[in-house]
C-alpha cells in the first residue's frame, strides 16, 4: 500500500502561492516505484520544474526498473540525473526559461518486491526513513542545507547523489519526506518520540495528521510504501 | 537558507589560493608541459596535453593562438617573460600573506558555536565571549555542581570549583548585598570577573582551585587546549550546557549545528595554527599541548563514551553532567575495587570500539550501544573498556586511558620504513618549510620583502612569519638556528643533523596528524625529487596528488584528510611544491 501527502507550508500559504514539493508513484507486477522532489522556492518555475524532475525519475525508474538492480552507484547516477535534466531543458526551452528556474531535490525508491530489494536515490534535504521491529531508521540522510544543498540543476549534481542498494525482508515500510515535513519529526538529530512511535508502527494515516498540527512555515510532503504486503511480515 | 559564514569564508579562501597558485608557473613547469606535448606528436591525446598547456597560458595571460604545432608554443614559452621560481618565491610568499588572516582561529570558531547555540531569549550577546560561556555554565551546568549521595551522605561535587568567588564577586556588584543563587545575578557579571586570573597562583587555578571554572571557561575561549585531558573533558562539559549532539548513524541524522564531532572536535580542536598568532599563546607555547592528537573522539576511552552516552540522552544539561559525572565515578571505583578487568584488546582495535556506538557498515538494523538503558550500558563498559585509572600503584586521569593509537602509529612507520627504502637517512631530514628560509626570517627579520613592498604592514607580516615559525618547528627545525655567515661556496657539505622530532614518534601514544603529515611530506619529496620534466606537476596537480596519497593514510588513522580549510596543511603541500621546484 502507498500513502502520500502533501501540503503547503505557511510561508506560502500567506504568500498565496502554491505547494512546490510533487510526488509521483507507479507499480506494475514485480516493481514499485515513489519519488518525491521539492521545488526551490526561490526560483520561477519551482513547481513545474519539481512535478518534471519527480514524473521523469519515477517513470524511468519504473520502465528501465530492472536495469537499476544491474547498475553501480556511478551508473544510477549519471543515468538519474541526465534523464532529469534533458526532460528539465525542454520544459525550460518551450518556456523560454533558463534551466536553473526548474530546480528542486529528487529523493526516490525503487522496489523489487520479488527479490526484496531496494534501490534508493537521494539529491538534496530529502529523507529516506524505514522502519523495521517497531524502530525506524535513516536509509538516506538529508544533504547539510546550511551550505546550500544540490539540486537537480546544480553543476555537478551526479557526483552528489547518494545511491544505495538494500535488502527489504526485514523492513516493514519506507518513506520519504521533505525538508518540510522531516524537520517537524526531528528534534535537533533525533526523531521526537511520537514521531518514534508512529513510524515504528507504520501508521502514516497519524503521520499526517501530526504534521497537519505543526506549524510548518514550508511545505511538508512525505510518501510511503508498505512492505509487509511483499516480505509477508507482521506489524511489531 | 544560509550558509556558515566560516565555511564560506573558508572557501573563499582557498579558491584563491588555487587560482592565484594556478598562476604560479615557472619556466620549469612550461617546460614539462611542453615535453609532454612534444611526446604526444601524433597520438590521440595531443588534444589534451595542449588543453592543460593552454589553461596555463590562460592562468598566467599569455596570449596565444590555438591550432598552432610545436616549434609555435616552444617559441612562445621562450620568449615570454615568465619567472624563475626564485622569481616567484616572493609572489608565492605574498599570496599566503595576502590570505592567511582570513584562517579562522580556534576563538572564531567557538565563537560561532556560541552565536548558534545561545538561547535568543537570554540575550548575552552583548557580553565577551568568555562571559556568555561562564553564564552559560552557571544558568544551564548550574556552575559544574552537584549533590550527590555517596557512601550513604550527601555530598557537593564540584566538577570544576569557583563558585563561591563568582558568588562574592556578584556580591560586591550588588552593592554589598548577598545573592541567593548565582543565576539571580548573572545580569551582574562582567568581564572582570577574569581579572583575577592574571595573578592568581597556579593551584587557583587547578579544577579545584578557587578559580578552577574561571581558568577553564577562558581556556575554552580563547583556544588554549591543555594536556592531560582537560580540554577534552571541557569540551563534552560545553557540549552539554549547549545541547550539542552526536550523530550514531542508525535512527538519527547529523545536526551540522550541533554536532560534537564537526564543531568541536574537527574545526575546534585540532591542529590548528592559526593560534600561534593569537594573544593567548604568543611566547607561551611551552604552557600548552602544541600537537593535538587529531583523532577527536577517543572511542576507547571509557569516560568519553560515557560524556557521549549522556550528550545523546534526552534530559536537561545538568542531569546531563551529574550522571556522567557520577557514572564515571561509579566505573573507576568499581574497577579500583574489583582490580582491573582483564579486557580483551589486541592493538588494533579502536575501529571495533567506534562501531559501537557509531554504525560504521551502515547496517539499517543496527543498535548501538548508546541506546541501552543507563544499567546495562554502565555494565557493558565495566566489561569492555580498561576503566582502571588506579593501575600500576598510580592514578591517572580518566580520560588519559586508551589514549595509544595503534592504527595510526602503524600507518606512521609504514611512511618511515617507505622513506628508509628511498634510501633517506631520517636525520637528513630536517628542513622544514622549504619555499622560504624561516631561519633567516627569525634572525635578520624580513627587510628584504618589507623593503621592496612599501605596502605591506610590517606588524601584520611578523605576525605571519610567526605562524610559519610555528609551522616550521612541527616540520623540522628543533632549536634556534643561526644564519651562517658563510657564502653557499663555502658552507659546510655535511649535512645537518638536527632531528625532526615528528620523525622520531616511537609510541602509538605520542602519534599525532601533524607528525604523519610531516613524516609523508619528507618521503613525498624524497619519492618524486628525481621525476625529472615529465612528471613535473604544478602546484594545483601537486596539492591533489599529495592529498590523495596522505588521505588514504590519514582516514585509516581516523584522522580527518587533508584540507584546504587547515592552513598547516595547505603549507606543507605548499613547501612540497616548492621543494620539487627548485
Amino acid at each position: 500500500m502507498i500513502n502520500q501527502f502533501s501540503n503547503a507550508g505557511m510561508h506560502h500559504l500567506f504568500n498565496n502561492a502554491i505547494n512546490q514539493d510533487a510526488i509521483s508513484t507507479a507499480q506494475n507486477n514485480r516493481y514499485v516505484a515513489i519519488s518525491l522532489a521539492d521545488g526551490v522556492s526561490t526560483c520561477t518555475a519551482a513547481q513545474q520544474g519539481a512535478i518534471v524532475a519527480c514524473n521523469t525519475l519515477n517513470d524511468l525508474l519504473i520502465n528501465k526498473a530492472a536495469f537499476f538492480f544491474q547498475f553501480d552507484e556511478k551508473q544510477v547516477a549519471e543515468i538519474v540525473i541526465s534523464h532529469i535534466l534533458y526532460n528539465l531543458r525542454k520544459q525550460a526551452a518551450e518556456d523560454n526559461e533558463d534551466i536553473s528556474e526548474y530546480s528542486s531535490t529528487i529523493s526516490s525508491v525503487l522496489i523489487d518486491t520479488k527479490a526484496k530489494k531496494a534501490v534508493l536515490i537521494n539529491l538534496g534535504d530529502g529523507i529516506i526513513l524505514a522502519t523495521a521491529k517497531g524502530k525506524a531508521n535513516v536509509l538516506a540522510m538529508p544533504d547539510d542545507s546550511s551550505l546550500g544543498c544540490c539540486v537537480t540543476t546544480t553543476m555537478n549534481a551526479i557526483n552528489s547523489v547518494a545511491i544505495k542498494a538494500i535488502d527489504i525482508r526485514m523492513l516493514d515500510s519506507i518513506a520519504i519526506c521533505s525538508d518540510g515535513a522531516w524537520r517537524q519529526m526531528f528534534n535537533k538529530n533525533k526523531l521526537k518520540p511520537e514521531v518514534a512511535n508512529i513510524l515504528g508502527n507504520s501508521e502514516y494515516g497519524l503521520l499526517s495528521e501530526f504534521l497537519l498540527k505543526q506549524k510548518c512555515f514550508d511545505d511538508f510532503s512525505f510518501v510511503s510504501v508498505d512492505l509487509k504486503e511483499y516480505t509477508g511480515r507482521k506489524t511489531a | 537558507m544560509q550558509r556558515g559564514t566560516i565555511t564560506r569564508r573558508m572557501d573563499n579562501v582557498f579558491d584563491g589560493l588555487q587560482s592565484e597558485f594556478r598562476s604560479l608557473c615557472d619556466i620549469e613547469d612550461f617546460k614539462a608541459k611542453l615535453l609532454a606535448l612534444k611526446k604526444s606528436e601524433g597520438r590521440s591525446d595531443r588534444s589534451s596535453k595542449l588543453r592543460i598547456l593552454f589553461d596555463m597560458f590562460d592562468a598566467c595571460s599569455i596570449e596565444y593562438e590555438r591550432g598552432k604545432d610545436y616549434e609555435y608554443y616552444e617559441n612562445l614559452v621562450m620568449n615570454s617573460n615568465i619567472p624563475r621560481f626564485s622569481e616567484i618565491e616572493d609572489r608565492m610568499m605574498l599570496s599566503l600573506y595576502n590570505k592567511y588572516s582570513d584562517y579562522p582561529t580556534p576563538e572564531e570558531y567557538i565563537n560561532r558555536i556560541v552565536d548558534r547555540l545561545s538561547c535568543d531569549e537570554d540575550n548575552w550577546d552583548s557580553d565577551t565571549l568568555r562571559v556568555r560561556i561562564l553564564k552559560q555554565f552557571i544558568k544551564y551546568g548550574n556552575c559544574l555542581t552537584y549533590v550527590a549521595s555517596r557512601k550513604g551522605q550527601k555530598e557537593t561535587i564540584n566538577i570544576y570549583c569557583g563558585g563561591a568567588y563568582i558568588k562574592k564577586y556578584l556580591t560586591q556588584k550588588n552593592k554589598d548585598t548577598t545573592v541567593a543563587k548565582l543565576t539571580d545575578g548573572l545580569h551582574l557579571l562582567e568581564d572582570d570577573i577574569f581579572d583575577v586570573l592574571l595573578t592568581a597562583t597556579k593551584a587557583q587555578k587547578k579544577p579545584n582551585g578557587t578559580y578552577g571554572i574561571l581558568k577553564m571557561v577562558d581556556d575554552l575561549a580563547s583556544g588554549k587546549f591543555r594536556t592531560g585531558g582537560s580540554t577534552k573533558k571541557s569540551l563534552y562539559l560545553f557540549a552539554m550546557v549547549y545541547g550539542m549532539t552526536f550523530y550514531s548513524n542508525t535512527a538519527d541524522i547529523i545536526d551540522y549545528k550541533t554536532d560534537i564531532e564537526t564543531n568541536l572536535f574537527r574545526d575546534y580542536y585540532n591542529n590548528n595554527l592559526m593560534r600561534f598568532i593569537t594573544t593567548a599563546y604568543r611566547g607561551k607555547l611551552c604552557e600548552y599541548d602544541l600537537d593535538p592528537s587529531g583523532q577527536g573522539i577517543n572511542y576507547k576511552n571509557f569516560a568519553e563514551m560515557v560524556y557521549l552516552y549522556y550528550i545523546s540522552k534526552d534530559c536537561s544539561p545538568e542531569e546531563k553532567i551529574k550522571s556522567s559525572n557520577e557514572m564515571i565515578f561509579r566505573i573507576q571505583t568499581e574497577s579500583f575495587n574489583k582490580g582491573a578487568k582483564n579486557v580483551a584488546q589486541t592493538e588494533n582495535q579502536t575501529i571495533y570500539y567506534k562501531g559501537l556506538v557509531k554504525n560504521l557498515d551502515k547496517n539499517i538494523y543496527c543498535e548501538d550501544i548508546l541506546s541501552k538503558d543507563e544499567a546495562a550500558f554502565e555494565e557493558f563498559i565495566c566489561e569492555n573498556y580498561n576503566c582502571d585509572t588506579y593501575a600500576d600503584s598510580h592514578s591517572v586521569g580518566e580520560l588519559q586511558l586508551e589514549t595509544e593509537q595503534h592504527t595510526a602509529h602503524m600507518e606512521y612507520l609504514t611512511i618511515l620504513k617507505d622513506l628508509i627504502d628511498l634510501g633517506m637517512d631520517l636525520s637528513h631530514c630536517n628542513y622544514g618549510l622549504w619555499f622560504t628560509d624561516i631561519a633567516a626570517f627569525k634572525k635578520k627579520g624580513y627587510k628584504s620583502i618589507c623593503d621592496r613592498r612599501t605596502d605591506i604592514d610590517k606588524e601584520k607580516f611578523g605576525e605571519f612569519i610567526e605562524l610559519l615559525l610555528g609551522i616550521n618547528s612541527f616540520m623540522g627545525h628543533m632549536v634556534n638556528e643561526d644564519v651562517s655567515e658563510k657564502t653557499t661556496e663555502s658552507e659546510c657539505s655535511t649535512p645537518s643533523k638536527i632531528k625532526t622530532k615528528a620523525l622520531y614518534v616511537d609510541s602509538p601514544r605520542d602519534i599525532t596528524r601533524t607528525s604523519m603529515i610531516v613524516a609523508y611530506y619528507y618521503y613525498y619529496n624524497a619519492l618524486h625529487e628525481n621525476d625529472g620534466r615529465e612528471k613535473w606537476k604544478n602546484f594545483e596537480e601537486l596539492f591533489n596528488d599529495f592529498k590523495k596519497g596522505i588521505d588514504e593514510k590519514l582516514e585509516a588513522s581516523y584522522y580527518h584528510p587533508l584540507s584546504g580549510k587547515n592552513i598547516f596543511d595547505v603549507l606543507v603541500a605548499f613547501s612540497s611544491y616548492a621543494y620539487l621546484n627548485i
